[in-house]
């Protein structure tokens, strides 16, 4: 498996394994529990944005003012029918507007595309209640994969599956200790780390535990990226390190924080998995914001993290609110900071120039 | 106000023309010097809220409370929210935010603090929110909670698996079954915290019969909204402005619950009926009904009574009574706390989502016989993803035969605001499209 291939031609793993009896399941949204689907014997494959903006089937339904490319171009793509082959799409609580869109679509019947949806719900607040009602969500997505694929998914099911995710887990961190050695650039390890989104499991396992070294250059200044949205592209990555800087980090569920800890292999495994998710991912609904950017922040002190990037595009509407604070946080660590308003997929040799600038700024102070 | 930056934004003001809207308005004005001095003098607490969070509960305890939409509103219609906005930008916050409830903020930043409406928001005990589809807004209430060296606690709101079409109709009732009990549990348990929270700032102990006392008021003063809603449907000539319309429900509003809301919502009803007795008509010539979808134009609400003399065109309604009266009546108030969440449950949905919030617009646009919709883009829209004029929406609403226009126009910020080219261009709507329909 051409890992790096996978990153590009995103479905193509789950095509195949489609075409070999595997039922897939297409999931949106950061807060979903892969190891569920694999639990239920089926490939888990994210759903997310495209760089080609062009939206016409989501232009008929959504006016300009929703003007986020991941949130339209990942509406369009399935109304298209990209992802018609998938048997069932798990859309997580916190982008519950584009499940209701895809069944108002269909319910003006015009969605024949469109896979049969499932709304999964994991509120990630520090409230106690969240556990009950998220583990109750839970079981409940498990009856349902349970229903679409036959297999029963029991804790040995579970068990085994989080055994499969840990390795893949892992793996990943070959990846992240290979950035953080300079053996591999940034634009690398995002691919090679977003691609666990794409591809199986062991495959994916198999193909990080080969030759994956390059020769980045060393020297070059460590940047972390603290996005406003998930890149599901690398066009901001390949816009920084052309400038000359290598991206050491991202707080994004697209690379550095597609990892974490590992699934507790003791005790009741539906619990641990939910666990893990709850407390782990980065969804634009953790509250409070000290606990959803504990991470960054600790980032931000990190002697490998030279500057800090916030990547907040014109489609941002959310992430502003807390900008303010996190530079404040940055400056407190001493590390300098650039704010990147561009987008990077539209505008990817802007982002070139600001940070060649914000770098010779750096060189002569 | 101090020197310099003077209002920006529209220059017309709102005549206003019923009796009790000097007794609402002198009363909320009383209320708020009250409230500073309460706060200030005698170091009561009062909390900040988000206008679609459970105020009710507050009002249990007597504590006084300012929803942070309406206050954003209030700076918008004195035409100041481009100095503050550009405060806002300053502190690091970008242009590309929702100005929708972004005010208070501003306002708890700016060290000019006799500038904002009646001196300011003084501290308060918390900053209560939601956490929902539009998870800026919670980043904002956190923002807004350290402006001022405050708590901040919000309330999750889990997602809804299915939008009922009739939920206007139905949800009075059959909460329960619309909303689903474990959803209404999950927001129950966040109350509880949000009532321990409560008793932790007052002392007092939470009283579920008082709770209810106050639910069922606040459900007689809707039924009186839906008298005048009604009256305002079937009156042959609308007999209230929309702006007046809006002062007086989103002021009755903010205090549902009270006896004060209550007698006000009658006081209000019985006046309307009066002058639909006596066939008082706010444009005696009235041909065109307009429908404003979306928050409150607050930085013009002029805007509202333009067209009268030129058109014979009266806006006759906007989201706020309707809301009130079919979102906010909850029957079956055994157990408050449980009535209160199926409110919280579903409101944001059947605000935005379509097909909850188009069934319900068709259906007001029928029942108030109007010719036309007007759209504004909704308070966050670019968050929500379902504005009130996305494609959905307008597409619905031109199916169902009325004529709708999308006015792109910030509904709080006055900077964004073109006289001429919007005149001009709802001028042309009426008359290529509302005219000719007929």
């Amino acid at each position: 498996m051409d890992v790096l291939a996978a990153y590009r031609e995103r479905r193509a793993a789950a095509l195949a394994a489609k075409r070999g009896g595997v039922p897939a399941v297409g999931y949106i949204g950061p807060l979903m529990p892969a190891e569920f689907i694999l639990a239920a014997g089926a490939f888990p494959l994210l759903i997310d944005g495209d760089v080609d903006p062009s939206t016409p089937f989501t232009d008929k339904y959504l006016d300009h003012f929703v003007d986020d490319q991941r949130f339209r171009t990942t509406m369009d793509r399935v109304i298209r029918g990209d992802f018609a082959f998938v048997d069932l799409i798990v859309v997580a609580g916190c982008d519950e507007r584009i499940y209701h869109f895809f069944n108002e679509v269909r319910r003006l019947g015009e969605g024949e595309g469109i896979p049969p949806l499932y709304l999964y719900d994991i509120l990630q607040t520090s409230q106690d209640a969240d556990l009950d009602y998220g583990l109750e969500q839970s079981r409940a997505l498990c009856r349902r994969l349970r229903a679409l694929t036959g297999q029963k998914i029991d804790e040995a099911a579970l068990a085994k599956a989080i055994s499969v995710g840990n390795a893949r887990r892992h793996a990943m961190r070959r990846v992240a200790a290979m950035r953080g050695a300079e053996e591999m650039s940034g634009v690398q390890a995002l691919r090679l780390l977003s691609s666990s989104h794409f591809v199986e499991p062991e495959s994916y396992i198999k193909a990080l535990s080969g030759d994956l070294a390059e020769k980045p250059g060393g020297g070059r200044p460590g940047m972390l990226i603290v996005p406003a949205s998930p890149l599901f592209h690398d066009r901001l990555h390949l816009g920084i390190e052309a400038a000359g800087a290598r991206v050491v980090a991202e707080d994004d569920v697209f690379g550095s924080r597609a990892i974490g800890a590992d699934i507790a292999v003791n005790g009741d495994p539906l619990r641990a998995i939910f666990d893990k998710y709850h407390a782990e991912t980065p969804g634009p609904q953790v509250h409070p914001q000290s606990r959803r950017f504990a991470w960054a922040i600790e980032q931000f002190s990190a002697p490998h993290v030279d500057a800090v990037i916030f990547y907040v595009p014109p489609s941002d509407h959310s992430f502003g609110w807390s900008y303010p604070m996190l530079k404040a946080k940055a400056a407190a660590a001493g590390k300098r900071q650039l704010f990147l308003r561009q987008d990077a997929v539209a505008e990817s040799e802007s982002i070139t120039r600001a940070v060649a600038g914000f770098l010779a700024e750096g060189a002569s102070s | 106000m101090s020197e310099s930056a003077p209002p920006v934004g529209a220059t017309q003001r709102v005549e206003n023309a019923l009796k009790c809207t000097d007794v609402i308005r002198s009363h909320q004005k009383k209320w708020f010097n009250e409230l500073r001095r309460r706060v200030i003098e005698d170091g009561e607490p009062y909390v900040i809220a988000e206008a679609v969070t459970p105020h009710e509960i507050l009002e249990s305890f007597d504590i006084p409370y300012v929803a942070n939409e309406w206050w954003s509103g209030l700076v918008a219609a004195r035409r100041q929210s481009g100095y503050y906005l550009d405060r806002l930008e300053r502190e690091g916050f970008h242009g590309g935010l929702p100005r929708y409830g972004a005010l208070a903020l501003a306002t708890a930043l700016d060290e000019d603090k006799e500038r904002a409406p009646w001196g300011g928001l003084p501290k308060p005990a918390f900053i209560l929110g939601n956490i929902n589809m539009s998870p800026g807004d919670c980043a904002r209430d956190e923002a807004l909670a350290h402006a001022f060296g405050a708590k901040e606690i919000a309330l999750p709101v889990p997602a809804l698996p299915t939008l009922s079409r009739t939920w206007f109709k139905d949800a009075k009732q059959g909460w329960e079954q619309i909303y689903g009990s474990a959803r209404i549990d999950r927001l129950v348990e966040s109350y509880r915290l949000l009532v321990r929270e409560c008793e932790a700032v007052t002392g007092r102990r939470f009283d579920a019969d008082k709770l209810r006392a106050i639910l069922d008021r606040a459900n007689q003063q809707e039924l009186y909204f839906e008298d005048v809603r009604q009256l305002i449907q079937k009156a042959p000539r609308t007999p209230v402005s929309l702006p007046e319309q809006l002062g007086n429900v989103m002021t009755i509003q903010w205090h549902r619950g009270s006896e004060w809301a209550l007698n006000a919502a009658k006081m209000f009803r019985d006046e309307i009926a009066e002058r639909v007795a006596a066939a008082v008509a706010l444009c005696p010539d009235e041909r065109y009904r307009l429908m404003w979808g979306g928050t409150g134009l607050w930085q013009n609400t002029a805007f509202y009574r333009a067209f009268e003399r030129s058109h014979q065109t009266v806006f006759v309604r906007s989201i706020y009574m309707s809301i009130a009266i079919d979102g906010y009546i909850r029957f079956g108030t055994s157990d408050p706390l449980r009535a209160l969440a199926s409110r919280y449950a579903g409101i944001m949905y059947e605000l935005r989502l379509p097909p909850a919030v188009t069934e319900w617009t068709i259906d007001e646009c029928r029942s108030h016989r109007v010719n036309g919709a007007v759209l504004g883009p909704g308070g966050s829209p670019h968050q929500h993803g379902a504005t009130t004029a996305s494609h959905f929406m307008v597409r619905a609403l031109e199916d169902a035969g009325i004529p709708t226009y999308v006015m792109e126009v910030d509904t709080v910020d006055g900077r964004a605001w073109n006289e001429e080219r919007i005149m001009a261009d709802v001028t042309n709507f009426i008359e290529r499209r509302v005219a000719r329909q007929g």
